[in-house]
């Protein structure tokens, strides 16, 4: 019998990851004078892939002079940012997600801007028709944040593993996981609970993501009973470090890129993009196209030595390059993040980047409506972990915004639900159960190696789920998937039986995370006969817009994972024809206009 | 020159520190190392603790120096583990200033003089 006196915790509102998303999201619940509890499996401030971002946060532009005192182009409006989300998202997006996103950016934003975000110029995006991008920094947005959650009375429980959701007749009464500190069962009751946990990059094996990130908030949605969208649909970011190993997903190529413009050259020195992207070659093309033309030379074998594709510099004037890295707020005096280039062997005047396509952003999540409820009463999702927005992929600069504008709502309706209910009962098999799958790993014996197991399933997934799939490569992953399932998952187990931030137990107990999510892109990608934004089909390469203007659902069902197709509406935009059309970019040609 | 041996050894702190005090507990171990090109602190870590002891307790995050996680000291110094490079006869320790919780993880919001 778990005995639940010692370690229950009460609260209103639960907000699992303290990121972006989930801060914002206690701040406008606590607005309105609830309880909040913040949990996370790492530190606030210092977890999360707000707190690493580049940043930039779109608003429509002619909005832009209000909220930050840069002059915007006035043509620009909500409806404009609209359609450009949809031609992105290549007409998936939930309409009303993306008119709440869109209408509500400006407002979010100047916000943090009050709270002391610093500003330092502004963007016009590859895929944006109009300067809409404010530059700022992750770290800036994180201590805005902070300096404002401060004001209210938010409780934090830092360094903890939410592990499963409570329901009772599909309705949220709580939480379960474990205190990585101590080791310690930790129970949780809560009249709502917001899932704020970011995407799932960690799937892959390289990634720009924080490590932690491995699809927890998704796995516990589905487990509860809520519906996964658009799962087939990573995002991934091209021309991201792959050499030196310490450097890995660092996206300094694709970032000086886009700045200055890079050249992408394969092993015979051909810039390949002319074949996908022949107006807007490098500097202008999207992430998508570049993604899957650095994937085909990769595959096709005509990568570089560490298994990427070259980023040279080298045709550029060196005073360019100079002015660059020495005056750009990204890479002022040649540092990218933490790294100076000059100390590391990475001056883009004398070396050329192996470079490739990294996992960056997860554009399916939990599927909510425009209040952030799922399809589990009293469960809210805001931020990356949330589906719908983005279609089959992002514009850049929309992830900042997202979790700002979500997370502010999902903080508001959840306080509005818990007001008028009181606490429910907690089943006590659902504690037995999830106390039973959390201790697990410690008790048995079999030599199952947990970071071997990681490995493997994150090589499965670059094979077989990465920017370039098709059929007999989904089946194959399927099976894979599977066979992990039922031959070692039930006997994982760890080497180290320590209860003190025992790093293996964790990673452990992602495992799950990981193989549901991984699974459910696995057959989203197979269902979906057709090439289309962020997947690309090498067995389908025609955009169907006959059969396949539609989003797939993922769920669980009597213990079975199951999948829906359900057509998209659209009322802002007119639909694309119902044809198939080859998989291709937009027509328009990228030109700056700041 | 250290930066082209094959193998390098590092000491890294290991154990806990006393609840009222803050005084550390533990004591330094060292490990052997095969060294790779441009190798940081975080990948030492990342080494021991993946093949030669998995109790070994560290916290990151962003492993590109934004998070502010994995701050460690560095022969006596603070410094990110994530983007300081590694070489031989480095001693590698809790972040100075904090409470230890186990090995380098410590706990932000507890400052400590001892340290």
């Amino acid at each position: 019998m778990v005995k639940l006196d010692k370690n229950l915790i009460k609260t209103d509102i639960l907000i699992i990851g303290s990121g972006g998303a989930g801060a914002r999201a206690a701040i406008e619940a606590s607005r309105n004078d609830v309880q909040v509890l913040v949990v996370s499996k790492g530190i606030f401030t210092r977890c999360g892939a707000t707190v690493t971002a580049g940043l930039f946060m779109d608003v429509p532009s002619s909005r832009i002079e209000d909220v930050c005192g840069i002059p915007g182009i006035m043509k620009d409006d909500e409806e404009n940012f609209c359609k450009d989300m949809f031609e992105e998202g290549k007409f998936l997006n939930n309409e009303e997600l993306v008119w709440v996103h869109c209408s509500n950016a400006a407002k979010y934003v100047k916000e943090l801007v009050g709270w002391g975000m610093k500003i330092e110029g502004l963007n016009q995006s590859p895929g944006h028709k109009y300067p809409r991008s404010i530059i700022s920094s992750g770290r800036s947005m994180v201590q805005a944040l902070k300096r404002e959650i401060k004001k209210y009375n938010v409780k934090f429980l830092d360094n903890t593993m939410i592990t499963n959701l409570l329901t009772n007749n599909n309705q949220i009464v709580g939480a379960v996981g474990v205190k990585l500190t101590s080791g310690d069962f930790v129970v949780i009751k809560a009249k709502a609970v917001i899932l704020a946990t970011g995407g799932a990059m960690g799937l892959y094996p390289i990634t720009t993501a924080p490590q932690e990130l491995v699809g927890d908030g998704m796995y516990m949605a589905f487990e509860a009973g809520a519906k996964l969208i658009d799962m087939e649909f990573p995002l991934f970011l091209p021309a991201c470090l792959y050499w030196p190993k310490s450097m890995k997903g660092l996206d300094l190529p694709y970032t000086c890129s886009s700045a200055i413009g890079g050249w992408w050259l394969n092993a015979f020195g051909e810039r390949f993009i002319k074949k996908w992207d022949t107006l807007r070659m490098e500097m202008g093309t999207t992430r998508d196209i570049a993604s899957i033309a650095q994937a085909m030379e990769i595959l096709e074998g005509r990568g570089s030595p560490h298994g990427g594709i070259y980023v040279s510099f080298k045709h550029l004037p060196e005073e360019l390059i100079t002015a660059y890295f020495e005056k750009d707020p990204q890479v002022r005096n040649y540092k990218y993040g933490g790294f100076s280039l000059l100390d590391s062997n990475m001056d883009p005047r004398k070396v050329s980047y192996e470079a490739g396509p990294a996992a960056h952003y997860w554009n399916g999540g939990i599927r909510i409506n425009k209040k952030c409820e799922t399809d589990v009463i009293g469960l809210y999702a805001a931020g990356e972990v949330q589906g719908g927005t983005m279609g089959a992929n992002r514009l850049a600069g929309n992830a900042i915004t997202e979790c700002l504008v979500f997370g502010a709502l999902a903080g508001l309706n959840a306080s509005l639900f818990v007001k008028n209910i009181s606490f429910s009962n907690i089943h006590n098999n659902q504690l037995e159960k999830y106390y039973e799958r959390i201790y697990k790993p410690l008790k048995q014996k079999e030599e199952i190696d947990v970071i071997q197991i990681r490995k493997d399933i994150q090589e499965i997934a670059f094979k077989f789920a990465g920017p370039v799939r098709n059929k007999a490569g989904l089946i194959n992953g399927i099976e894979e998937i599977e066979k992990i399932k039922r031959d070692l998952l039930p006997n994982i187990n760890v080497n180290c039986k320590e209860m003190i931030y025992n790093r293996e137990w964790m990673q452990a107990l992602e495992i799950d995370s990981i193989v549901t999510i991984l699974e459910s892109v696995l057959r989203a990608s197979l269902m979906r006969n057709e090439s289309r934004g962020a997947l690309y089909r090498k067995d389908y390469t025609n955009t169907d817009n006959r059969d396949w203007l539609k989003n797939i659902i993922v769920y669980k069902e009597d213990g079975k994972i199951v999948l829906d197709a359900l057509p998209v509406t659209n009322s802002i935009v007119r639909l694309p024809k119902p044809e198939k059309i080859p998989y291709m970019v937009p027509k328009w040609e990228f030109s700056k206009q700041c | 020159m250290t930066e082209n041996k094959k193998e390098i050894k590092v000491s890294v702190y290991r154990g806990f520190c006393e609840l009222e005090t803050g005084i550390k507990t533990g004591k330094y171990q060292q490990y052997k190392i095969p060294f790779v090109e441009r190798m940081t602190i975080l990948d030492v870590l990342n080494y021991i603790y993946e093949s030669l002891d998995r109790s070994l307790s560290y916290y990151y995050s962003c492993r590109t120096g934004k998070c502010n996680g994995c701050i460690v000291s560095v022969n006596d110094k603070n410094k990110y583990a994530c983007t300081t490079f590694a070489k031989d006869g480095l001693k590698i320790g809790p972040a100075k200033g904090f409470r230890v919780v186990k090995d380098l993880l410590i706990d932000f919001s507890k400052k400590c003089k001892f340290s």
